[in-house]
């Protein structure tokens, strides 16, 4: 558990979500955000934005419009 | 199709009991058995393997087969758990000669053979006949 109410509430909401609870991919990367290992969760992002065909930027920009983050 | 509900193939629900004193306060829920329909394995047929998108690819680790037009080959793909796609493709083979279907049939080898014999009789003929005039 993190220090971060928002942290906590999110994870919270992540892991009691039915859909991500029976999906073994999304427990693995549920996994890497709890070791905090930054550079694992980057590689991933990185190969993710790669065989989507997209840059680091774009993505986190779309990810930016979807959560609608200024 | 998939059970999207997120309950697996059960259904819960309120049964709008009454609730009495000195029972615990829990709620009761009505299983319902729902006829599993059959897992269908996500996928289409393409031209070229290049135009299978992401995205066409399940998430939950299951696999997506996607074969092409000429039925030459199927590619499978499936999410790895670093972020990448791991495709396989498997190749038709009925094409190629088996082992069997390049072994001589019964028939022909037994003409094999009978061509071997009359060869070896017609090289030793003429010999026969040299030796026959020697001793003449």
């Amino acid at each position: 558990m993190s220090n971060n109410p928002i942290y906590n509430f999110a994870m919270s909401m992540i892991q009691r979500n039915p859909q991500i609870a029976r999906n073994p991919r999304a427990q693995q990367l549920i996994s890497v955000i709890q070791n905090g290992d930054s550079e694992q969760g980057e590689q991933i992002a990185m190969n993710l934005c790669e065989t989507y065909g997209t840059t680091k930027e774009q993505a986190i920009s779309d990810a930016k419009n979807f959560f609608k983050i200024r | 199709m998939i059970n999207q509900n997120g309950f697996g193939n059960q259904q819960f629900g309120w049964n709008g009991s009454v609730q009495q004193y000195g029972q615990p306060n829990y709620p009761n829920f009505n299983v319902q058995p729902v006829a599993q329909a059959p897992k269908m394995i996500p996928g289409r047929i393409v031209k070229n393997p290049s135009e299978i998108r992401p995205n066409e690819v399940p998430m939950d680790g299951g696999i997506s087969c996607f074969p092409t037009e000429d039925m030459k080959y199927i590619y499978v793909k499936q999410w790895n758990s670093d972020g990448t796609i791991f495709t396989a493709k498997y190749e038709r083979t009925n094409d190629i000669p088996t082992e069997e279907a390049q072994k001589p049939s019964f028939e022909q080898a037994i003409m094999e053979r009978l061509d071997n014999i009359e060869k070896m009789l017609t090289k030793k003929t003429p010999t026969a006949k040299k030796g026959a005039d020697v001793n003449e």
